[in-house]
């Protein structure tokens, strides 16, 4: 192999991939933060976590004021430390931008590197979630989407709400201690965080600051563990300026708020919740054997499956059959004209007549109706450098009430017909 | 004119679909082209990738239509290099991307080019999708778009520093992907 193979396979990157790279928004969900003091908290919140002061229990850290002081921006570095200020805009999200900051040392001017932490990610979806099992780990959407995109290179704060036998712990509980002692043990960085309002407890914490392998093994042990981000329980409000006590000394966290946790109503499914869909899981293919990576999605409109193998696919939705798919439904099989794709040729723009193409680009065949010389004659193959040559096929089947689409690549047309005639 | 309204002039062998595709991605297909070749070549890509386009719609029916056209005049940038090893190249950055990609084979560049490109290509596409988003993005716009560092900077809101870092890890997992797949 040379580079330049390498460099042309990047050329077989699935299209949703470019498109997607197109919009990457240095904006949207990451916001840097301001000045001195911002960086100087990441310094403190970094360090303080590498060092693993708060696996000691009894340990004092300094306050942010004291990291600032001990701070010297280098030339080269504006882009992460001059910002105008933007930390004041009431719920706005903060998070450090960068997989990694290149931050000055501050004896010299070797660079050093610093992982940032992440403590708040945007989504759109609204969520509620249920209370975790004894020995289950759950996360927050938010959470989730922030290790999806960020993954290893970053560390994440994250609040622990403790259950045991469904129930809530409190922070500040013997369990919770206990708990805190033992992740501890096990080399997690953990705090019990105090949130002050005018000099009053509001509310505690037990947050955890961890790698995104860590929180992945995090041992549950007896208890159910709720995961959220920092940002999704002590959002900053700007009128309100609580302070936050880790273990003894005061740094200026803002916000009050605690979310409420209760039913996710997540889009992305597991196998097994999308097959127990009350409406349309019993409608969903088989994954074909080698076809390794598949995905689950429900929307309110339809339940969609996807596998793949490379280049080849199946694509797989079942949706409510509607009026205007009638113009599509295929009530007379015997004139395969309308649907026969070995009685045209490729291009099929040019050889199928327009008022039929409708129905030929995507026809809808009454299971009753479904035969294997049905299928095949929905499918056919091309000889296509670079890409999979196997057999593809698109149609769907209605089944009473419920239509079942299917686009296929690189499966047989013996196969898909047995899917399909064991649905229902 | 969006994107499933061209398609369909494709589908419709209607050659404003050629006329539609220009005015849209006309000049960001011959950018990305620029990349790799002189300006003179670029344009010959994209008259390339049209054609290709053409061939090829229908059957194809996109859903990026942006993607599949910077795909195809990305194929036929890198084509053109190899047909003519002496092609008059761009402003460098591909230059830069491929001698970056020499690093992950780690001085076992060979000559031969047994490797089939179909399985690679799919090997690499796998190691993209596996990758956390934003470090996934970054290495497209590096080794797909050949965009400078600065660039992928400005547009992923990360220091240059914070990119460059990024693109070294992700240069090492994907030494490691190839390796443990057979390719190294």
């Amino acid at each position: 192999m040379n580079s330049e193979q390498l460099l042309n396979a990047f050329s077989c990157l699935d299209d949703d991939l470019i498109e997607r790279s197109e919009m990457a928004n240095p904006r949207a969900g990451w916001r840097k933060w301001s000045g001195m003091a911002a960086c100087a908290a990441v310094l403190a919140v970094t360090l303080l976590a590498t060092r693993g002061i708060w696996q000691r229990p009894n340990a004092q850290i300094r306050s942010t004021a004291q990291f600032a002081s001990d701070y010297t921006p280098a030339p080269g570095e504006t882009d992460v430390v001059t910002e105008p200020a933007e930390q004041d805009e009431g719920n706005a999200e903060r998070e450090v931008s960068g997989a990694a900051l290149m931050l000055p040392d501050s004896v010299g001017e070797k660079i050093v590197e610093v992982t940032p932490m992440i403590e708040s990610y945007k989504t759109d979806a609204d969520a509620c979630y249920v209370a975790p099992l004894n020995g289950e780990v759950n996360r927050s959407l938010p959470l989730r989407g922030a290790m999806e995109e960020y993954g290893d290179g970053v560390r994440y704060r994250v609040v622990v709400d403790l259950f045991r036998d469904e129930q809530p712990l409190a922070a500040d509980s013997a369990e919770a201690e206990r708990e805190r002692e033992r992740l501890a043990a096990l080399g997690y960085t953990v705090a019990y965080e105090q949130v002050f309002d005018h000099g009053q407890p509001e509310s505690a914490y037990f947050t955890l600051h961890a790698t995104c392998d860590e929180l992945n093994a995090l041992p549950a042990g007896a208890y159910g563990y709720m995961l959220f981000l920092y940002g999704e329980c002590v959002p900053n409000t700007a009128q309100n300026v609580p302070e936050v006590v880790l273990n003894g000394a005061n740094v200026p966290v803002t916000g009050t708020e605690v979310a409420v946790s209760p039913r996710d109503t997540s889009e992305s499914l597991t196998a097994a919740e999308a097959r127990g869909d009350a409406a349309f899981g019993a409608y969903l293919c088989h994954a074909p054997a080698g076809f390794d990576e598949q995905e689950f999605l429900r929307t309110p409109e339809q339940l969609r499956a996807s596998y793949r193998r490379g280049y080849e696919y199946v694509d797989w939705s079942v949706r409510a059959y509607g009026e205007a798919d009638r113009e599509r439904l295929v009530t007379v099989v015997a004139e395969t004209e309308q649907y026969d794709v070995s009685l045209y040729t490729i291009p099929y723009a040019d050889s199928v007549p327009a008022e039929r193409r409708i129905v030929f680009y995507d026809p809808i065949f009454r299971i009753e109706d479904l035969t294997l010389e049905l299928v095949r004659a929905r499918a056919y193959r091309i000889d296509d450098a670079g890409d999979s040559d196997g057999w593809r096929m698109s149609f769907s089947v209605l089944y009473g009430e419920v239509l079942v689409r299917v686009s296929t690549k690189g499966v047989s047309p013996e196969w898909l017909y047995q899917e399909l005639t064991s649905l229902g | 004119m969006t994107d499933e309204q061209i398609v369909t002039l494709f589908w419709d062998r209607d050659e404003q679909a050629l006329r539609e595709s220009e005015a849209a991605y006309g000049g960001y297909c011959r950018a990305l082209a620029e990349r790799f070749v002189s300006t003179e070549d670029a344009q010959e890509c994209w008259s390339d990738a049209m054609l290709r386009a053409w061939d090829a719609i229908p059957p194809e029916r996109p859903a990026y239509l942006r993607a599949f056209l910077a795909k195809l005049t990305r194929n036929a940038a890198l084509d053109r290099i190899r047909i003519d090893s002496a092609a008059k190249r761009g402003g460098g950055e591909g230059n830069a991307a491929l001698a970056e990609l020499a690093e992950v084979l780690g001085g076992r560049e060979t000559a031969e080019t047994s490797v089939a490109a179909k399985e690679l290509g799919e090997a690499v596409n796998r190691f993209v999708r596996s990758l956390p988003r934003r470090e996934g993005d970054v290495l497209i716009r590096r080794c797909f778009f050949a965009d400078t560092t600065a660039e992928i900077a400005k547009r992923c809101g990360m220091s240059e520093g914070g990119v460059k870092v990024m693109l070294s890890r992700t240069r090492k997992k994907l030494k490691t992907y190839l390796e443990s797949e057979g390719f190294l």
